[in-house]
């Protein structure tokens, strides 16, 4: 029973991948809107995949959007400022967004609960703030405009990815879905590892952790830390995918989007941020109309997911087999409890 | 030489002194029983001995190493483990992984060598493999090993929580209520895990109310009344100690 499922599960793994690799590619090949709108659906997962591990750890994330910026800005400057390549760009953008959440973590995560949550909640508030009014670098409300395209990729004299073209999807969706498809590998290995464990053991019981020897204070800023790594690689994604960036990209609402990706798809499930930005964004292009109720529509998704889907959309698909499983389980337990006594 | 010395131990809360001028020692391969009425500070005790307070006052000595101001993990790693007065295991998780997240101390390969799982961590798997079987037969719940702890019942979780402690490989185990809210055959299951322990070298300290099972197991007795120790003996002397009736009972009106 348990077997089936697992194989059921690793063939919809494979169908997923090869449809994402190669149908959606091919099929979309010319239509530019329907590529962007799956490249922007894979940037929010590889960034919601963060906030995900900052909930395996049992902390509620708000603060995402300040590493994305940072990230994003740490490009953007680069790119611009110095000049650098985007393949030299994009690792750093990620190790100084990993930087500042590991200096900021070693502060925030001695809080739990609503308490970690209000103070990250006033981290991207404030980080907003220092984009708007650090103008000599990130030059305030205009923005940095004009980003470049990924350049070549050359290593000695080999040319391993050409330049990006303008206009053309297919390199920077190949670009995108390859980031993700190794975040999300490396985040499945983690948390099926020891590592993973001990993130798990952290949300469960944080004095039990510490008293099996357990240095609870280094691994919940390794998680924080590799969340913040994610934001950084998805901000530097963003911005040379839409060519610019401003303070307005990172504000609190966007935070609570990554949030609330994680919760429609399932906190229990890797795939649950990604299920939940694509569907959160694909059905948002689809009724492209009522966008101006987007917030009012996110929140009542929100509070309903809450109310009767608290394991997420994931958990549906799960539903009936786990049942049954459990079932089992409990009349197993109640015969073996019978059989000893 | 004592295992485990504890030096006029304070701990005020406010004006309130949970913890007062607390002096007592834990021999090698003891089984020391702390008793007394409820909020006499008998948990504090163990909060302060596995620094999840720290002391306002005084010094915990373990094998002749100043522990005081050690972190917890920290004590972990020198051997001394506890259980805590409410159930404390992690729930979502199946009854043999609890196990295995606690051999974390007996790890030698790094966290990136599990990550790639590299040979070293490979045969360290292996080795916890066999070693979360021995400790699950070792307290009796082989049978529920792949059970998810939230289905077990409480007697079982609170064995759950010593085969936890034991995973840690102790040389000081501290026994905080573990007989709480059972049934006599449950208890008299615990009681026997935990003669078996004692039996294999690891020092106990017990706290519990359950009297019958603590003199029936118990070397030593330390009694303690409103942070202060009243008592400290053999179970025959501490059941025949007036101030220790008193404690428990009142005084009789002259």
């Amino acid at each position: 029973m348990i077997n089936k499922n697992r194989l059921l599960g690793k063939l919809n793994f494979y169908i997923i991948g090869i449809a994402y690799l190669i149908i959606i590619p091919v099929v979309f090949y010319n239509s530019p809107y329907i590529l962007s709108i799956i490249i922007n659906a894979s940037i929010l997962s590889c960034i919601s995949l963060g906030v995900w591990l900052t909930f395996v750890i049992g902390r509620i994330n708000i603060g995402q959007a300040a590493f994305v910026g940072i990230g994003g800005y740490t490009t953007a400057v680069l790119l611009t400022k110095f000049g650098l390549s985007f393949w030299i760009s994009l690792p750093l953008s990620g190790i100084i967004a990993a930087l500042f959440s590991l200096i900021l973590g070693f502060a925030l995560l001695r809080l739990k609960g609503v308490y970690f949550a209000m103070i990250t909640l006033t981290l991207t508030a404030l980080m907003n703030l220092v984009f708007l009014n650090a103008i000599f670098i990130t030059n305030g409300p205009n923005g940095i405009m004009n980003i470049k395209r990924p350049g070549a990729l050359i290593i000695g004299s080999f040319t391993i990815i050409p330049p990006f073209g303008e206009g053309n999807y297919i390199p920077f969706y190949y670009l995108v879905a390859f980031i993700l498809l190794i975040c999300l590998i490396s985040i499945w290995r983690l948390y099926n590892s020891r590592i993973g464990w001990i993130f798990q053991s952290l949300r469960q019981s944080e004095t039990l952790a510490q008293s099996i020897g357990i240095n609870i204070v280094k691994y919940r800023i390794v998680a924080y830390t590799i969340c913040g790594f994610l934001g950084g690689i998805g901000g530097s994604l963003f911005v040379v995918y839409i060519q610019n960036i401003f303070p307005e990209s990172f504000k609190i609402v966007d935070s609570v989007y990554y949030m609330l990706y994680c919760f429609l798809g399932g906190l229990d499930y890797i795939f649950g941020p990604v299920v939940g930005a694509f569907l959160l964004i694909i059905s948002f292009e689809l009724l492209r109309s009522i966008q101006q109720y987007q917030e009012l529509i996110y929140a009542i998704i929100m509070i309903s997911v809450m109310l009767w889907l608290p394991n997420g959309i994931l958990s549906l698909k799960f539903y009936r087999t786990i049942k049954i499983i459990k079932e089992k389980k409990i009349g197993g337990l109640r015969q073996k409890m019978k059989k000893r006594e | 030489m004592s295992l485990l010395e504890v030096r006029n131990l304070t701990k005020y809360f406010g004006g309130l002194a949970a913890v007062n001028e607390l002096n007592f020692e834990v021999n090698e391969g003891e089984m020391l029983a702390l008793i007394g009425p409820n909020g006499a500070g008998k948990s504090t005790v163990f909060n302060l001995i596995t620094s999840y307070y720290r002391p306002s006052k005084g010094t915990i000595i373990f094998r002749g190493k100043n522990i005081t101001n050690l972190k917890t993990h920290q004590i972990a790693r020198l051997g001394i483990v506890r259980t805590f007065q409410k159930t404390n295991v992690f729930m979502d998780m199946s009854v043999s992984q609890n196990i295995n997240v606690a051999h974390h101390l007996q790890c030698r390969a790094r966290d990136w060598e599990y990550f790639f799982l590299s040979p070293r961590a490979q045969k360290e798997e292996k080795a916890f493999t066999e070693s979360i079987n021995k400790i699950l037969k070792y307290v009796g719940l082989l049978s529920y090993k792949d059970e998810n702890a939230k289905n077990l019942p409480h007697g079982l979780l609170r064995l759950l929580e010593i085969a936890i402690a034991l995973a840690v490989n102790p040389k000081l185990l501290l026994l905080d209520e573990p007989f709480t809210g059972m049934n006599p055959s449950e208890t008299s299951k615990v009681i026997k895990a935990v003669k078996n322990i004692r039996e294999e070298g690891i020092a106990i300290v017990l706290v519990e109310h359950n009297m019958p099972a603590v003199m029936g197991i118990s070397d030593r007795i330390v009694v303690m009344n409103f942070g202060n120790k009243i008592a400290e003996g053999k179970p025959i002397e501490i059941l025949e100690n007036n101030e220790v009736i008193e404690a428990y009972l009142g005084k009789d009106i002259e």
